[in-house]
């Protein structure tokens, strides 16, 4: 039982993000453990990437994370919608890259030192998402998990899955299938 | 007859292809069938892979074969209408049918002697099932059956051994079903019963001959078919593999992405070149380099073969077509088929079929005149319809001819006012050759009469679709009296290609060259207009003329065009032309079609894209659309041309930078010089801003994204507007960028924040420079 534990973690640390995660998780698990006193089961809790997007705090579910890269001149693509920012050569692989500022609207944002592009994948595609700053890997109880509040805008309501507590604050997350789910093509 | 053997060799190989996949398919649907007996579904698709199987073996002369898979389908034609309840003694005749045409179809193939193989048992078994009764039916058939290999024997010559023969088979096929001979026939009959079935046999045999002779006659005729016993001698030994087509996708996927690397390493090695030129290490590299290309493309071609079908498979239907649309049109027409080994891509094949079609239709019916009208021309009474392909580069040409009554421009101009698809003003300015092109409008149709042949006017649009599809082109040929041809050229492949790169608004595009007719350099006094269209007068001819940034849909407000030096590509898209002005002609490239993916589909005028040797993603152009989308353009050519004069008294300033407090401290700057000033956040909003107005000085922070301030002024200077304009780059370690910034063409750099001053000792240092700003 503990063995498949161990091998299941370092399958999960195995992403290789430029982030150090793994002191981070390793801090998380000593501080619940400390708490419950207790072992910490994995199917409890959602590890999500977490990033900021102007002013905002937003995770993906590092399921759907394939790699972060910085960001690359994007070949920009005639009759798409605006946050499609264009598509880009990914080891040979051709990734289509949004801008979520725009996708959003957000304030459009500029791409600055610490702007990286999240490539995430689904069972449809991969694409690149752009954002400002990606923060680290958070370990999220399910159960902390709410609806999404009220207070978010209806253009942005079905983009979210709910939003999840962390000391620092609260986090966005996000259903990337959903937000994949539109339509870029300009008629 | 070779070529005649060689033709048939080719369609026994298809049948023995197709039968064994439906046997296959057979062995699982039956075993399927005997957990779900009641299964309709089921049940009508082992029914349909019997009379598959037993059409075309009756149609290719295997007798034994057509005879037990016609009996499997009676079985199959009761189950599947519930006459019949499928049990284990069903199943078991049913199987065992069905490995009994399994032996004879390995046997064909391996050239055995096929009809050697006994298939009584399984035909009297199979009866068994259909009628339990009635053994008289049974019978009848089963001498039936047994007549052809008499017919062969006596056709070989045999004559003599005939009466012999039939008599030793009658008997033993009574010996064989003894139960037939018990039923309500007594033994002393037997030797009466055998007489008189005899004489039957012989006056069926008879006639049978005389009509087989006379089927013999016709076929030969036709020149696309052989007597069975002709072919039974000959042996079918072909080597050859099935393989998934996904495989073979994914094989030509992956030489795709070789092709890709080999033209990084060949750009790489050029470089090398140019640094270490005549050093040992280039000139190994370049070795190397070309070694590669060589064995890649070999590769590629191989890995293309793979995939290639001859034409002759769609072209061999013809004979047929044409044999059966010109006895109902009552005109007597040769189809001459050429260069029906022309090999091209598997999924090309596949589309090419239904145009084709439609195009020799056209050929029979409208094309060539009836025989009355061809007498008073003075014709050849037989008409020629001449299909033919040949490879040109990496293109099939397929040509449609015919010797008929060729086409009218003036009776197809006013058959398309008439239905209001063109207008007076365009029939006016319609050369023969646009005109031709009327045929491919929906809705136009020549022939007085809707027959069941064609009539209605969807033939060419669906001839047009198709081939737009396979980004290929139509050419279409015509001389009153003496016939028409019509050309399309079609790439062999839809994977690699060869394609024009250009440059629009300071973006590259690749443009598949098969749609490229031809490229020219013009000035703004070549274009003309024509109901307020831009048009150009390309050595007489009259063609529509476009910016192509317009029909992507990023032209507006770009002001790139040197009115002194117009480029322009010449695209033709099944049968339209038309002209599309560029920014620049970059050169020709192979380049491999990668998909967008699934998240970007249906954009338009975009197909995919393409890799570049120096790893930049190009997009390749859907002309189809393009070409569309360009009908809707309202800005005129000359909206583009750069404009070099300039608002008296105003003069303006760009800043790229994606830093908040650097364009704040030069924007202050620079407005108390009463300069206008605008920003750019990246390269692209910078490159979009000098396309748009011609600025007189640009400030560029080295370190802007994307690429940075290099690449941007690089660009910059591409573009012939700001060849000699004043560019300032923006930089935090000055010292480094000064080295940098001496390859590329900056006219300063300053550090940031800056002062006033040293703004003013830039503009001035530039401004004495002679010739440097106006």
């Amino acid at each position: 039982m503990k063995g498949e534990k161990n091998r299941k973690d370092l399958n999960l640390f195995d992403k290789s993000l430029t982030i150090d995660e793994d002191i981070e998780i390793a801090e998380t698990y000593k501080k619940t453990e400390n708490m419950n006193n207790t072992v910490i089961i994995k199917d409890n809790y959602e590890q999500i990437v977490g990033f900021s997007l102007g002013n905002e705090f937003f995770g993906i579910d590092i399921l759907n994370v394939e790699e972060i890269i910085k960001p690359i001149e994007p070949t920009y693509v005639p009759n798409t919608k605006k946050y499609l920012i264009g598509i880009i050569n990914l080891r040979g692989k051709i990734i289509p890259i949004v801008d979520l500022h725009l996708k959003f609207e957000l304030d459009k944002g500029y791409i600055g030192p610490e702007s990286r592009v999240i490539i995430v994948a689904t069972k449809k595609c991969n694409v690149g998402f752009l954002i400002d700053k990606v923060d680290r890997v958070y370990y999220i109880d399910k159960k902390s998990i709410e609806p999404t509040p009220a207070n978010v805008p209806q253009n942005l309501e079905k983009y979210i899955k709910g939003v999840g507590k962390l000391d620092s604050g609260i986090i966005t997350l996000l259903n990337v299938n959903e937000i994949l789910k539109d339509n870029v093509a300009l008629s | 007859m070779p070529e005649d053997i060689d033709e048939m060799e080719e369609v026994i190989q298809d049948f023995i292809t197709e039968a064994e996949e439906l046997i296959e398919e057979l062995d699982e649907n039956l075993v399927e069938l005997e957990n779900n007996p009641k299964d309709a579904e089921l049940l009508n698709k082992i029914f349909r892979a019997f009379h598959t199987i037993k059409g075309s073996s009756g149609f290719l002369g295997f007798d034994n074969l057509t005879s037990l898979t016609h009996k499997l389908e009676d079985v199959l034609n009761k189950l599947r209408k519930f006459e019949l309840e499928m049990n284990s003694t069903i199943m078991d005749v049913v199987l065992a049918g069905v490995d009994k045409t399994k032996l004879i179809i390995e046997s064909i193939k391996n050239g055995e002697d096929y009809e050697s193989i006994n298939i009584d048992e399984n035909i009297t078994e199979l009866n068994k099932i259909l009628e339990p009764g009635d053994v008289a039916k049974n019978k009848k058939e089963e001498t039936e059956k047994n007549t052809d290999k008499n017919e062969e024997a006596e056709e070989s010559g045999d004559t003599d051994n005939l009466i012999a023969l039939q008599e030793e088979e009658i008997k033993k096929e009574i010996k064989q079903n003894p139960e037939q001979a018990t039923v309500g026939q007594p033994e002393k009959d037997i030797d009466a019963k055998i007489e008189e079935l005899l004489r039957q046999r012989m006056e069926e045999d008879r006639k049978r001959r005389q009509e087989r002779k006379i089927q013999k006659n016709i076929s030969k005729s036709t020149d696309n078919s052989m007597s069975p016993a002709e072919n039974k001698k000959h042996n079918i030994v072909e080597q050859t593999i099935r393989v998934d087509v996904n495989k073979l996708d994914d094989l030509m996927n992956l030489v795709g992405e070789l092709v890709l690397s080999k033209n990084r390493l060949l750009r790489i090695s050029q470089k090398v070149k140019e640094k270490l030129n005549g050093d040992e290490v280039s000139e190994e590299l370049s070795g190397v380099a070309s070694q590669i290309t060589l064995v890649t493309s070999d590769l590629q071609m191989s890995a293309m073969k793979t995939r290639m079908i001859t034409i002759g498979k769609v072209f061999n239907k013809f004979p047929r077509i044409v044999r059966d649309l010109s006895k109902k049109v009552d005109k007597d027409i040769d189809l001459i088929i050429e260069g029906a080994d022309a090999e091209l891509d598997k999924s090309v094949i596949e589309e090419i079929n239904d145009p084709l079609v439609h195009l020799v239709r056209n050929a029979v019916d409208h094309g060539i005149e009836n025989k009355a009208e061809r007498e008073q021309s003075g014709k050849p009474l037989r008409g020629r319809v001449i299909l033919s392909s040949f490879h040109e580069g990496n293109y099939i040409v397929i040509k449609v001819q015919d010797d008929g009554r060729g086409m009218d421009a003036g009776v197809l101009k006013q058959k398309a006012l008439e239905k209001s698809l063109i207008s007076e003003a365009e029939a006016k300015q319609m050369s023969d050759q646009e005109a031709f092109s009327l045929i491919f409008k929906p809705g136009f149709s020549t022939a007085k009469k809707v027959s069941n042949i064609s009539g209605r006017g969807v033939g060419m649009d669906v001839v047009k679709t198709n081939i737009e599809k396979l980004n290929g082109i139509i050419k279409v040929q015509s001389e009153k009296g003496k016939g028409s041809t019509i050309t399309l050229k079609i790439p062999l492949t839809l994977a690699i290609i060869q394609a024009l790169l250009v440059k629009i608004s300071g973006e590259f595009f690749a443009i598949p060259l098969v749609n490229v007719v031809e490229t020219a350099k013009i000035t703004s006094s070549d274009l003309g207009k024509v109901e307020n269209r831009d048009v150009l007068n390309l050595r007489d001819h009259i063609i529509p003329i476009a910016y192509l940034g317009d029909a992507l849909g990023i032209g507006k407000d770009k002001k790139v065009i040197d009115e002194e030096e117009i480029y322009v590509v010449v695209v033709a898209v099944a049968e339209k032309r038309i002209g599309f002005v560029v920014d620049s002609l970059i050169g020709r490239e192979e380049i491999v079609i990668k998909s967008l993916g699934n998240y970007l589909t249906n954009i338009k005028a975009i197909s995919g894209a393409t890799i570049m040797g120096d790893g930049a993603v190009t997009l390749i152009l859907d002309v189809g659309s393009v070409v569309r989308e360009s009908s809707n353009i309202s800005n005129k050519i000359e909206d583009h041309f750069i404009r070099y004069d300039k608002e008296a008294d105003s003069v303006s300033c760009l800043i790229a930078s994606n830093n908040d407090e650097i364009v704040k401290n030069i924007s202050s700057i620079m407005r108390s010089k009463d300069y206008k000033v605008d920003v750019a956040k990246n390269n692209k909003d910078g490159m979009n801003a000098v396309f748009k107005k011609i600025y007189d000085v640009v400030f560029v922070d080295l370190s802007i994204p994307f690429a940075g301030g290099y690449e941007f002024v690089k660009k910059l200077r591409e573009f012939s507007a700001y060849k000699k304009a004043l560019v300032v780059g923006l930089s935090k370690d000055v010292l480094e960028d000064k080295e940098k910034s001496s390859e590329t063409k900056i006219d300063g750099v300053i550090s940031c924040p800056v002062g006033e001053e040293k703004i003013n000792q830039i503009l001035m240092s530039v401004t004495h420079r002679e010739g440097r700003v106006a």
